[in-house]
């Protein structure tokens, strides 16, 4: 984008490396616990980045990515475990499967928008979580996703202690790949098209996009990096539990967006990685945890809408210089003159 | 054989469904009356359902009397809606995405009610029938709280239709859920009236949950289930539209009734949720919704 000076992408590429870099030698001076705790936040930073970018670069709210999260665990499970299948035709179908649900479940709701396409997203998921809880693998017919408890042990090709970092440096590798991936993607003519649809749709009709398709696409792509997401979780905890399905998986997704900053690739990836380490803390003093995690909702919500890391970074800039925002008359007119061309 | 049957199952069932889809249609009346006038999409309104009976429970347990724990339960949660829309969901109107703003506010709160209910009572409780009488009717014996609670539900229909058809708020009301500015312009204050409707909609929430606990056992996450329904319901029956949630609310009812006599709770879900599915691809808004709320 014009408006942006180099210099501040610089900074941000340059913390951005950093992190890359102390997430690398992380393991050195962690615990194994540690570890896993931080795969563990690494990958609902990736949830988290799906839930994000359909939020801020589509104007999607999907309830129901959780979905995609626990289609991609179960694909693991059901592969390896109930088939006995090689575990990369497990892999291999953990990223076929959720965006093909995805683009299935998509083409239902991308009628719809705002609140209505919440609640689809919402009822599409639990449908998919009520059916892999209750079914279990001694009914004949359906029976093949191990019920409430889930698909366990799903087997690795290296033994545990030592999984754990292939698991670990996988994930810290993945956040970095599909974060590139989507900072293209959002740059690119297609993203940009998403971005027209997220200011107004109608517009963008009228321009001559053919809006419906451009939401199952970015839909689609969500899925998949959910399903990523999901397919990492299992390989690191080796289960796939119905619990990942449930709509409070996609709330906490939802709310780690909101806790990071929606609008933003950053922030979603900050926003899970962070509600991760305060949800492990919270719910070690106290077992009902959920009543702080929805408190800090409320504040959250009330006080710094964009996010607590927009509002933290906005002080921070408040002295130096004003940020700078596109706002929507101003994009659309770039966009209209893009296209004219 | 076929007789026995309708007389001892089907009349009974299509009775209880009844009963249950009325006590439901209270819940989702409230939920689409607030989304349709003040742009609410309330994720708390099943916990309100679910601490109004609790709090119905307490009181009961106290004066042993359903009906002043219903009052009491009602009044309450009158309160509790009316701090919750005055001092939290008010600072939100004049957000930009103002709607997914309040849903999300409102996911918290439903949190926070969920949990601390939970630090209280793990347990699952039932109440009583408070009338304990049963009628005999085409051969059957049928509790007469049931029948009561089918009367209450119309009573209720018809006191909705006065409202929105015969009074003033119902002509604000109207007019605001086309054009609130517009509404404001005139000289009415809106958001007064928006504290009207959520008020209204936790105490129609609060009564079907404490109607609704004789019928159906008191838990926890009973609010979370019924907000999902609830949810369904006025999506099923457009958005905002008061006699859609109604109607789909007694569907609901019966499908649910009937549908149990032959499925299993599981596939009863499923059936639920394929059913909302199917009438979204056929009729993208619902039965009565109209374009443009929220799109």
């Amino acid at each position: 984008m014009s408006g942006q000076s180099p210099f501040k992408n610089l900074r941000l590429h340059s913390i951005i490396i950093l992190a890359i870099v102390l997430l690398i030698i992380a393991p050195i001076v962690l615990s194994t616990f540690q570890v896993i705790l931080l795969a563990h936040a690494l990958i609902n930073g990736i949830l988290a980045l799906s839930v994000g970018f359909l939020l801020g670069y589509i104007g999607l709210l999907s309830f129901g990515q959780a979905a995609f999260y626990g289609l991609g665990a179960y694909m693991i499970g059901l592969v390896t475990v109930v088939l006995g299948w090689p575990f990369w035709a497990g892999l291999l179908l953990a990223l076929i499967v959720p965006p093909a649900a995805g683009a299935g479940i998509g083409f239902l709701a991308a009628k719809s928008r705002g609140i209505y396409f919440a609640m689809m997203t919402l009822a599409a998921g639990e449908v998919l979580h009520r059916y892999f809880f209750y079914t279990t693998y001694n009914v004949p017919g359906l029976g093949i996703t191990g019920g409430a408890n889930g698909i366990t042990p799903i087997p690795v090709p290296v033994q545990p202690p030592d999984w754990i970092y292939y698991v670990y440096y996988s994930s810290v590798f993945l956040v970095l790949v599909l974060y590139l991936f989507l900072d293209k993607v959002t740059k690119s003519s297609f993203g940009r098209a998403l971005q027209g649809i997220r200011e107004n749709e109608l517009r963008m009709r009228f321009i001559g996009y053919n809006t419906y398709v451009y939401k199952v696409v970015a839909f689609s792509m969500a899925a998949f990096i959910a399903g990523v997401a999901g397919m990492m979780n299992a390989l690191l905890h080796q289960i796939a539990a119905p619990e990942s399905m449930s709509w409070v998986v996609s709330g906490e997704s939802v709310l780690a967006t909101f806790l990071g900053g929606s609008g933003t690739l950053v922030g979603p990836i900050v926003g899970g990685i962070i509600l991760t380490y305060i949800i492990d803390r919270i719910s070690r003093l106290t077992a009902a945890y959920l009543i702080i995690l929805g408190a800090m909702v409320v504040v959250i919500i009330l006080f710094a809408p964009k996010g607590i890391v927009m509002y933290l970074l906005n002080i921070f800039r408040r002295s130096a210089s004003s940020p700078q925002h596109i706002t929507s008359k101003t994009y659309m007119s770039l966009h209209t003159k893009q296209t004219a061309v | 054989m076929v007789e026995e049957f309708i007389a001892k199952v089907l009349l009974p069932t299509t009775l209880n469904g009844l009963a249950f889809g009325i006590s439901i249609s209270l819940l989702s009346v409230g939920l689409t009356l607030v989304f349709g006038i003040a742009k609410i999409i309330n994720f708390a309104h099943g916990e309100m359902f679910m601490m109004g009976g609790w709090v119905a429970f307490v009181s009961i347990l106290f004066l042993e009397n359903f009906w002043v724990g219903l009052l009491i339960a009602v009044l309450f949660m009158s309160g509790f809606g009316f701090l919750i829309e005055r001092y939290l969901i008010s600072r939100l109107y004049t957000q930009q995405h103002s709607p997914l703003l309040i849903l999300i506010l409102t996911f918290g709160l439903a949190l926070i009610i969920r949990e601390s209910v939970r630090v209280f009572t793990e347990r699952d409780y039932t109440m009583p029938d408070p009338v304990g009488v049963l009628v005999p009717i085409a051969g059957t014996h049928y509790p007469v709280y049931r029948l009561l609670v089918i009367t209450i539900g119309l009573i209720f229909y018809l006191f909705f239709w006065f409202l929105i058809n015969r009074t003033r708020l119902g002509i604000i009301i109207r007019a605001a859920s086309e054009d609130s500015e517009m509404v404001s312009c005139l000289g009415i204050n809106v958001r007064r009236v928006y504290t009207y409707i959520f008020v209204l909609g936790s105490a129609l929430a609060a009564f079907a949950g404490v109607i609704m606990t004789p019928l159906w056992s008191l838990t926890v996450d009973i609010g979370a289930t019924m907000i999902l329904w609830a949810f369904i319901i006025i999506i099923i029956g457009g958005m905002g539209s008061i006699g859609g949630s109604i109607l789909a609310s007694i569907l609901f009812g019966q499908i649910f009734a009937l549908g149990s006599i032959w499925l299993e709770p599981r596939e009863m879900e499923i059936l639920i949720f394929g059913t909302l599915v199917t009438i979204l691809l056929v009729r993208p808004r619902g039965f009565f919704g109209k374009p443009g709320v929220l799109e």
